[in-house]
């Protein structure tokens, strides 16, 4: 990826597998490139960003190399998305239920008018909402009914894949667990792939089946989620977890990573987490890391699992 | 999670209604309404109103000529022994429709001059808003009047004239506003739908664009009837229609002034100013009603403000 200027890499050496109806987690601090991760996908970065290399298989057919038309035609009838901050998400210039329309019109899911009405409502009614509601506007709604209707939205023309861009920031705590509930309650009804991309741990251990840990552009480790959580290999998810509060350690002291993640224009160029490691050694501020493999379903980059 | 959320839907205040609701409160846009209807109503209803017809061929003694108000003629008679109220009415329309059409080809050029440059951007946008930066430092009146008199003068020239001088303005606001509309993120969600570029224009731009549109088109109906008064004036309209500028332009070349007929040139001259003052006033009501930010703030200085800065 290009931002303007000088070539900055938002993103490298990332690969996972998305298998069905599988639940992965994508974790790291701000600005460490997990929604960049997500809108590449979709081939939607901005005018400014370029995939300059990759592979994004789905179902065999690499994304990449589609036409814009034959993208079009992926987005959101095969991958869906949720997307952070349902108010800016929604025109609220249209109501509800005709911005849910837009979708399945738009993929001819249903052809009648009439038709489109009925799943909007249908739609509805999965996620909670009363479907009397679906002719309101955005204001009209509540924070929580906002990003249920988004999740209606995602769901409008049954894909196989969701992106779950932070569904539940800027939501209050009962809400986040409400919406959450929804979620993980409709991805096992309908079998969904999910990509849940969040800041909380807690979130992760409850609802994921693997994890992706992002390190300031590029792939700290990738595990399951067992794995991630009782026995990290690398250093920053080490670290991320010792920040985060445990009920079974109550008395535990919460620590936090001194220092902040690498802009990309000033990327270290050894490991990017080396500045900021505890464990750090001398070749860490030389030499990247590979992706070592642990265990065959364990990715991890850190010079310290060399040996 | 099963319970659904219920909740009696409330009348949605949107629409006309709502509209109308906020709008009566605006004293500045309804009296601009009412102006601007009575302007109307008038040229709707001149054959009635008037009271003699102003084509009709009379005979004219000298008492005729510029002959005071009176009873039988209440504002007057023109060089020619014509009624002055009756060519003033049917003057409106000539006023009302260069005024309507014109603005309708500016706001149009305008418009999709404005959206495709603020959409697309890149080198689609550099070159439509040079040429709309070119085009805004030509003066308008002698661009206006070299074209005019290059092409035969009539009522259709006159409009399409005036139309596609006055665009330019609205091309810039129309597309700051798309600049500012495309990054929200309900684009990039229709993007992520898979919806083409004609579909995010016309479902998710327009609307957001169009309160500044109708706003625009009021206040450049009162530049075109201003336009279209001054061409006339300059003797640059078709001879054969009646319109306030060609009154004046008669009034002020036929000696009006000398002989003290003030009537042959207020009338019409009032006439201009009430319809341009009426869209005007309408243009920047709508403003504020379509745009609530613009009022003032409740923390900006006032008489009604807690604290003052010092010295104040």
């Amino acid at each position: 990826m290009i931002a303007d200027g000088v070539a900055a890499h938002a993103l490298t050496d990332i690969s996972f597998t998305l298998r069905e109806g599988e639940v992965l987690g994508v974790v790291g601090e701000s600005g460490c490139g997990k929604t960049t991760l997500m809108l590449s996908l979709l081939r939607l970065l901005p005018s400014s960003g370029r995939i300059t290399s990759g592979e994004v298989l789905f179902m065999g057919r690499d994304l990449l190399s589609l036409s814009e038309a034959e993208m079009a035609e992926v987005r959101w009838k095969n991958i869906a998305m949720i997307f952070q901050g349902a108010m800016n998400a929604l025109n609220p210039v249209h109501t509800i239920g005709r911005q849910i329309g837009e979708a399945i019109i738009r993929h001819n899911y249903v052809q009648d008018k009439k038709l489109v009405d009925n799943r909007v409502a249908e739609l509805l009614e999965m996620v909670g909402i009363n479907p009397d509601r679906r002719r309101q506007y955005p204001h009209q709604y509540s924070g929580g009914m906002r990003q249920r209707a988004m999740i209606a939205m995602a769901l409008a023309c049954n894909p196989q894949i969701v992106i779950a861009d932070e569904p539940t920031t800027a939501l209050d705590v009962m809400i986040q667990a409400q919406i959450l509930e929804l979620l993980a309650t409709l991805q096992e009804k309908l079998g969904l792939a999910v990509l849940f991309v969040t800041h909380d741990l807690g979130v992760v251990a409850e609802m994921c089946d693997s994890v992706l840990v992002m390190y300031g552009g590029v792939t700290a480790e990738y595990a399951d989620v067992d794995t991630i959580f009782n026995a990290p290999q690398h250093p920053y998810t080490q670290e991320l977890l010792r920040a985060f509060p445990d009920l079974s350690r109550p008395t535990g002291k919460l620590v936090s990573i001194p220092g902040y993640p690498p802009r990309l224009t000033a990327l270290p160029p050894g490991c990017r987490f080396a500045p900021r490691c505890p464990h750090v050694m001398e070749r860490c501020h030389q030499e990247r890391p590979p992706l070592h493999t642990p265990s065959p379903t364990h990715l991890a980059s850190c010079h310290l699992l060399e040996t | 999670m099963s319970a659904v959320i219920t909740s009696k839907a409330p009348p949605p205040a949107t629409g006309f209604l709502g509209f109308w609701h906020t709008f009566r409160r605006n004293k500045m846009a309804v009296v601009g309404l009412f102006m601007l209807v009575m302007a109307i109503l008038t040229a709707l209803f001149a054959p009635q109103l008037a009271p003699y017809d102003p084509k009709a061929i009379t005979r004219v003694t000298i008492e005729d000529i510029y002959a005071r108000p009176s009873a039988a003629h209440w504002l007057g008679k023109d060089d020619a022994g014509r009624d002055v109220l009756s060519s003033f009415i049917y003057g409106s329309r000539v006023s009302l429709i260069v005024g309507f059409f014109a603005s309708m080809i500016s706001i149009f050029i305008g418009g999709v001059i404005g959206i495709v440059a603020g959409f697309y951007g890149g080198r689609v946008e550099n070159l439509l808003m040079r040429f709309t930066d070119v085009m805004l430092v030509i003066p308008d009146l002698p661009l206006t009047v070299v074209i005019v008199a290059l092409t035969k003068p009539s009522l259709f020239n006159i409009i399409f004239v005036i139309g596609i001088v006055g665009w330019t303005g609205t091309a810039r606001l129309v597309r700051s506003q798309t600049l500012a509309v495309k990054e929200r993120k309900f684009v990039l969600r229709a993007r992520a739908i898979g919806a083409g570029n004609l579909h995010i224009i016309r479902y998710h731009i327009l609307p957001l664009v169009l309160p500044l549109l109708v706003v625009n088109t009021v206040l450049i109906i009162s530049l075109a009837i201003l336009n279209e008064s001054t061409l006339s004036f300059l003797g640059l309209s078709d001879p054969t229609t009646l319109s306030w500028g060609q009154m004046l332009n008669f009034a002020f070349t036929r000696g009006a002034m000398s002989a003290g007929a003030w009537w042959v040139l207020v009338t019409p001259g009032l006439g201009i100013v009430w319809l341009v003052l009426g869209c005007t006033l309408l243009g920047q009501g709508l403003e504020q009603v379509l745009n609530p930010r613009l009022e003032a703030h409740h923390l900006a200085a006032g008489p009604g403000m807690v604290a003052r800065r010092l010295g104040d």
